[in-house]
């Protein structure tokens, strides 16, 4: 089943624009342009769909009740999942759970350095490297280093933005993003020896 | 490549890989990933592991969920609701959307069955509009020639029930209550199959669905204007 836009139906702008006066309709429809995008968001960074659900309708609300500050100087989407990630951060926040780790940026510790694996397949090569598999693997990730992954390198913010968002240092938020990387690559790995028989 | 044949050691280059992916020119170690194939492997697995998640599949929230939004919009009053449907809200009449849309058949039925049994004496309805009639006569017509499922026809039964509110209800009788909250339930329903329809237009339940719920609205706007029902409902 393709989506297509069937003619008389609002586009984006016009819906931004209806909402803005409060109109229903162009809610909904900005509902259905985005709620895949910010659901999908929402559970990479909490890992729970139940909660993702939650914050979903929460950031939603929080459309409802901030669409008027909308002036479009960035695009609708970006305004959107940032609305988003606030409301999910607010979240975590108020659950108590640390958003990132404490730790300052360092030199990776020994046990973490990734060891040496002379003749090991390359996991790109391999195929490995499935989006379905690391989707499923990102909610393995511990809750700080999911935060980071999704922030960077789903959604596309750079360090900068996300230590503001995060409270913490930029070399802190590089340096968790690299440890995250690295946990990926080892949870593909093990994917790929169990694909593997 | 060994470390011994790099002046950076594998262990040091990848202490200091990650700085390096984030694009911190450090020359050292980029001499080291240039002549070390290991280590380019790493470096291009992570870069590689990066680069997907900006492409994961997008996940879609449960069908309900638009409906517990517009709940919760309501009850904080970010939206505006309609008198009867504010009402319907405060008595538990309109149920969580995420059951299936045929609740709403279930939900006219009962509510009519329901004023029915109950009566409501005293009642002073307005002679029936001929005019009105005959265009649910034609909604009808319409429906069974080019059920096409648009704007069209929701606007042609929003047009009817105008109408019909205007020319039979009376404000502030329970009959009036009743009737309304069936409509505004219809037309919450109808709302959600059209917005469905719109992203996947190839659902044949929710296309079947809008079908029925236009046929119930027609009966229930013609049954609204039938001397009949009005007699036995008094």
């Amino acid at each position: 089943m393709s989506p297509r836009k069937p003619s008389g139906e609002l586009t984006e702008a016009e819906a931004i624009q209806r909402a803005q006066r409060g109109d229903l309709q162009a809610f909904e429809r900005l509902y259905y342009l985005h709620k895949g995008r910010v659901y999908s968001l929402c559970l990479r960074m909490l890992g729970n769909p139940a909660e993702a659900e939650d914050m979903t309708q929460e950031a939603f609300l929080q459309l409802f009740r901030k669409v008027k500050t909308f002036r479009g100087e960035s695009a609708f989407s970006t305004w959107l999942h940032r609305l988003a990630v606030n409301v999910v951060l607010m979240h975590l926040r108020k659950k108590g759970v640390p958003v990132v780790s404490l730790e300052e940026p360092s030199e990776l510790d020994e046990d973490e350095a990734p060891p040496r694996e002379f003749g090991s397949q390359d996991l790109v090569l391999a195929g490995a490297l499935d989006r379905v598999v690391l989707e499923r693997l990102i909610q393995k990730l511990p809750p700080g280093y999911r935060l980071i992954f999704t922030l960077h390198d789903v959604e596309g913010y750079e360090h900068n933005e996300i230590a503001e968002m995060l409270n913490c240092s930029i070399g802190n938020s590089k340096s968790q993003l690299h440890k995250a990387r690295l946990r990926l690559r080892e949870l593909l790995r093990g994917e790929h020896r169990r694909a593997k028989g | 490549m060994t470390e011994e044949s790099a002046m950076m050691t594998c262990g040091e280059l990848r202490r200091r890989l990650g700085p390096v992916l984030e694009g911190e020119s450090e020359p050292e170690a980029l001499n080291h990933l240039n002549a070390c194939p290991h280590c380019r492997a790493l470096a291009d697995e992570l870069i590689a592991i990066g680069r997907a998640g900006a492409h994961l599949p997008v996940q879609e929230p449960s069908r309900g969920l638009w409906g517990r939004i517009l709940r919760a919009a309501e009850a904080e009053e970010l939206i505006e609701t309609s008198w009867a449907g504010q009402l319907a809200g405060r008595f538990g009449l309109f149920q969580p959307v995420a059951v299936n849309l045929s609740f709403a058949a279930t939900l006219v039925v009962i509510l009519l069955a329901a004023a029915a049994l109950v009566g409501y004496p005293g009642l002073n309805l307005s002679p029936v509009s001929k005019q009105a009639a005959d265009r649910i006569a034609v909604a009808r017509t319409e429906l069974a020639l080019a059920p096409e499922y648009g704007d069209r026809y929701a606007r042609h039964l929003d047009r009817i029930e105008e109408a019909v509110r205007d020319e039979v209800l009376l404000p502030d009788t329970q009959l009036t209550l009743v009737a309304q909250s069936n409509l505004d339930t219809l037309d919450r329903y109808i709302h959600q199959c059209q917005a469905r329809l719109s992203t996947y237009p190839d659902d044949e339940f929710t296309r079947d669905e809008l079908n029925r719920l236009y046929q119930q609205k027609t009966t229930l706007l013609q049954a609204t204007l039938d001397p009949n029902w009005q007699t036995s409902v008094r």
